[in-house]
């Protein structure tokens, strides 16, 4: 008999620790007076800190808490840090303005584990409410601008967009146990996916399943929400949106793929039809994140549109797993390398959007970077060098991770699919260049004023050199 | 020591001098000036000029079929990008260094503004581009490219003439297209002959056990061939060549038209040829005609140009074209003949793109029309600009008219149809080759110039002397076409008759 002290607890130590330093920071706000309050921020950047190191240092069970919980995986690293990472990005925008510093760590650190849970997630349902957790943290992130417009009318936005997409998810999961009266199994449970795929109301949740994730991955059709979000959310929370959110989702995706395995089951008829709609919808995702792109000329609502493209490049890895299982092996490396580079570019870049003068950074355009090359090379540095990286051009990481992506969709023979994410890159070009080429024109004094804090160079610094040389590492590791 | 061990380290100095100089000015930017960065820019590009050139007379004196001095050199235990050179890539790797010092010379005398910045972008580009013809490793190659490309967008943004918002907007594009499509075309290489990595000799033994398929050679060669076209501004693909040529800064544009070019042509004959002849048998027809439109039509333009950067920049597009037609061929006469073509073309481009410079800017004239007379004045510098468009239409005596004597040769036995009409490319380009030096330099004085004419003063001494070292590498191969030619056919021959056999 299970009771509460025979679960592995210690397959969470990680989440149970970010929990209780998000309470006791919770708590330190309310208890202690103002003064203290650098001491509090101090105290939850190193409770960050320690369990990213404890998620690093530990192992975990592949199946733990009566098979509710897998093992972990890469994702919690790498969600970890990006927390990390908007905590630190944080601090400029509380010095421009913003108010209640040590909630909003808290809040983020919350956001991190019903993340990390999501993806560790054995079962559906305990999916979905880690995955609550997580969005509620994010409209409460969203709106953290309370006096500005445009941050409380994107978490309007979001709150929308985002019940719709987990009532989808809901009804999906409410599809998928009613299948499995019918065929006598837990459907919930990842590793039996592939035995409702006889069960039409199976794939059917399971569609709307997968359609609830591509809204967090923002990917078309669901990628309308996204450019608005990102515009009106305070930067470090879009960059949180940008990269945490989208890699958790495309990270369930890919679990989800994994796990239904056609050819087992002989229905070969049904994975063509999956493969052609997943094409269809990275290759939509591609021109429409691209497409959109070319005009935009706030940056914000650029980087939303290059996220979007980003997704629609990762839906093409998916695609690939879906279509060729031979390439089950390599699809996590290949997903964790495409979504470290993607992080530490985003990172660098909003990183740099982020010092501007102003409380909200929702009206800066391309032309408030003319000239950043110039007035600091650090930040016009490492804006660059991350530019470069998300178009994809060698020796930065985003160029690898492209290619990497390309040689498992040649191995899936997904030449069409390749075609357009070639194209793609090649209209990218366009938007990126531009906002390189602003930086390294003069400056004619309209721009707004930069007001870095010299105390995140290292960290601006480290994501930079972190871009350029991740590539080259992983490129000797597998000897190509 | 033995020569190979010092051929070994020459080859890794040729590669390693420009980016450990640009690595130089990276780190201590702020301890250079102006100054300290063109000793730096110029001697980083001497040691691989000189490098490259004692490898040159090495590999022409005792040559071996297949890639010598292989080296993958260590640094703190990662392996480097493994080097090597073969007849074909050795004139390339000769021509970079070449090129690379004429460019860096220039560029120490003109009064740049942060020069610092300006050495350092180039001599990013000039390690580029010796990796990219050093490395055997097919990946890196392509990697070298970018390595060489991206400092040419940043440079022409900074220090471009007229029009450079929008020339480096489309030469960005473009070339990103081209790239990307080649480098699809690289993979599906790889991933298709199974090879355990991306270098020549492992692709070599992965074909050994397991040949391509007609088909798929037909479709990897046709992507090699329209991406590698487009960096080569092959038909209709060219059309951001002439406005980024005459919008890049001067030693950006040596090296880009004289080296960057090069290379799709060279990719092609050194990875596409032996692993993928029978595509290259397949598309023969299409390239010829392509090419036959950038050897008449893009002529026909350059005829009708007034302005001097951008008449020189459609002349290198059209020359591009003889390459192509050689290479069309499949035959040791053509490629040969393409290679020397590639190799005189370059240097010789890179001559009349740096004085067409001078002169704009010392008349403070775009226009062709509107100048003249300069002879007098400028008998130097007249006399430099004579023996470049000479060479480029193909006079003997300089390393071009070999190229193009033997791909006019060998297309005779591939279709004597496309012979002829190749063979008036040669008339066009006398043409406006000559239109152009009767414009600048004989006559009398446009108005405008007349009134300047007298305060207009000739070449400089290290003007002088890019301009020697460009033209001394244009006749000397004129002269000595052997130092390429011998071993190339060695290699060629054997090539050609083991992938036709295997046909």
């Amino acid at each position: 008999m299970e009771n509460i002290t025979s679960f592995e607890w210690w397959a969470v130590a990680s989440e149970a620790s970010m929990v209780a330093f998000a309470t006791l920071t919770l708590f330190a706000c309310g208890a202690f007076s103002k003064s203290f309050a650098n001491w509090i921020s101090l105290f939850a950047i190193f409770g960050i800190t320690a369990t990213l190191a404890i998620e690093i240092l530990t192992t975990a069970p592949t199946f733990s808490f009566g098979g509710m919980l897998g093992g972990k995986s890469t994702f919690g690293v790498f969600v970890y840090a990006c927390a990390l990472l908007t905590a630190l990005m944080s601090f400029n925008y509380f010095t421009k303005g913003g108010k209640h510093r040590n909630e909003f760590f808290a809040v983020v650190m919350i956001c991190t584990v019903g993340l990390s849970i999501f993806v560790r997630a054995n079962n559906l349902m305990l999916a979905f409410v880690a995955l609550e957790c997580a969005t509620i943290c994010l409209y409460i992130l969203t709106a953290w601008s309370k006096n500005c417009g445009s941050s409380l009318e994107a978490s309007a936005k979001y709150i929308v967009i985002s019940g719709v997409s987990g009532a989808m998810m809901l009804m999906g999961i409410a599809f998928v146990y009613g299948a499995s009266m019918a065929t006598g199994r837990d459907l919930l449970c990842f590793e039996n996916f592939s035995m409702g795929l006889v069960n039409p109301i199976f794939i059917a949740g399971l569609a709307l399943i997968v359609g609830g994730s591509l809204f967090k991955i923002a990917s078309f059709p669901f990628q309308f929400w996204s450019p608005d979000v990102y515009q009106g959310a305070p930067t470090p929370v879009s960059a949180f949106f940008a990269v945490a959110s989208k890699g958790a989702g495309i990270v369930f995706l890919g679990k989800i793929c994994m796990s239904i395995d056609f050819a087992s089951m002989g229905l070969l008829a049904y994975q063509d039809k999956a493969v052609l709609v997943m094409s269809i919808i990275a290759g939509a995702t591609i021109i429409v994140g691209n497409l959109g792109g070319i005009t935009q000329i706030n940056t914000k609502r650029l980087t939303a549109f290059s996220g979007i493209s980003n997704a629609g490049y990762l839906l093409v890895l998916v695609t690939a797993l879906l279509k060729y299982r031979g390439i089950s092996g390599l699809f996590e490396p290949v997903l964790y390398f495409y979504l470290a580079s993607y992080m530490f570019a985003n990172y660098g870049i909003f990183f740099v959007m982020n010092s501007f003068q102003g409380i909200d950074d929702y009206d800066q355009t391309l032309a408030d970077y003319r000239g950043v090359m110039k007035k600091n090379p650090i930040m016009g540095g490492s804006l660059i060098v991350n530019l470069a990286s998300l178009a994809g051009i060698p020796p930065t990481a985003g160029f690898f991770g492209k290619v990497l992506i390309l040689i498992l969709a040649w191995y899936a023979q997904l030449y069409w699919l390749m075609g357009i994410m070639i194209l793609g890159s090649v209209v990218s070009i366009y938007y990126y260049f531009a906002w390189i080429r602003a930086s390294l024109e003069s400056p004619d004094g309209n721009e707004r004023k930069l007001e870095p804090l010299p105390f995140l160079y290292p960290t601006i610094l480290a994501l930079a050199i972190s871009t350029l040389l991740l590539g080259v590492v992983v490129l000797y590791k597998y000897g190509l | 020591m033995e020569m190979n061990e010092i051929c070994k380290i020459l080859i890794n100095a040729s590669v390693y001098a420009p980016i450990m100089g640009a690595v130089l000015l990276a780190i201590f930017f702020p301890f250079f000036g102006n100054r300290g960065a063109r000793v730096v820019g110029v001697g980083a590009s001497i040691i691989s000029f000189v490098s490259a050139i004692v490898l040159w007379f090495e590999f022409a004196g005792n040559y071996s079929v297949g890639i010598t001095f292989v080296s993958t050199p260590l640094l703190f235990d990662i392996p480097l990008p493994p080097l090597g050179v073969n007849a074909i890539s050795m004139p390339m790797l000769a021509l970079a260094g070449i090129v690379g010092l004429a460019s860096a010379l220039w560029a120490s005398r003109t009064d740049i503004g942060n020069a610092r910045l300006y050495f350092l972008l180039l001599l990013v580009m000039q390690g580029g581009l010796m990796g990219a013809f050093a490395t055997t490793n097919v990946l890196w190659m392509y990697m070298f490219h970018e390595f060489a490309l991206v400092p040419t967008f940043v440079a022409t943004i900074l220090w471009g003439g007229a029009g450079k918002r929008m020339a480096s907007m489309q030469m960005a594009i473009y070339l990103t297209l081209g790239a990307l499509v080649s480098l699809v075309g690289i993979i599906a290489l790889y991933a298709q002959l199974n090879a355990t990595d991306f270098n020549l000799y492992s692709l070599a033994v992965a074909l050994a056990k397991s040949p391509l398929s007609a088909g798929w050679q037909y479709k990897i060669f046709g992507l090699l061939m329209f991406g590698l076209g487009t960096l080569v501004s092959l038909f209709p693909f060219y059309s951001w060549a002439p406005r980024a040529y005459s919008a890049a800064p001067t030693s950006f544009a040596m090296l880009h038209a004289g080296v960057l070019k090069k290379f799709g042509l060279y990719v092609l004959i050194q990875v596409g040829l032996p692993f993928l002849a029978g595509g290259c048998l397949d598309w023969s027809k299409v390239m010829a005609i392509l090419a036959l439109f950038n050897v008449i039509f893009i002529g026909l333009v350059t005829m009708a140009q007034k302005d001097l950067k951008l008449m020189i920049s459609y002349s290198s597009v059209a020359h591009m074209g003889l390459c192509f037609l050689g290479i069309a061929t499949m035959s040791v006469l053509g490629i040969g003949g393409a290679i020397l073509l590639m190799f005189g073309h370059g240097v010789s481009v890179a001559l009349l793109f740096m004085l067409s410079n001078a002169i704009v800017n010392r008349s403070g004239q775009w226009d062709m029309s509107q100048m003249g007379g300069l002879y007098k004045q400028t008998p130097v510098l007249a006399s430099f600009f004579l023996a470049g468009t000479l060479a480029s239409l193909g006079l003997p005596m300089f390393a071009n008219f070999w190229g193009e004597l033997t791909i006019l040769t060998s297309l005779w036995d591939f279709s004597p149809v496309i012979c002829a009409l190749g063979a008036t490319g040669l008339v066009i380009s006398a043409i406006y080759g000559l239109r152009a030096f009767a414009n600048i330099f004989m006559g009398s004085p446009s108005e405008k110039l007349s009134l300047k004419i007298r305060s207009i003063e000739d070449l400089n001494w290290k003007e002088k002397l890019s301009a020697v070292v460009l033209l001394s590498a244009l006749v000397f191969v004129g002269f000595c076409p052997s130092s390429i030619t011998e071993s190339l056919n060695a290699n060629l021959s054997q090539l050609l008759t083991t992938t036709i056999q295997s046909k």
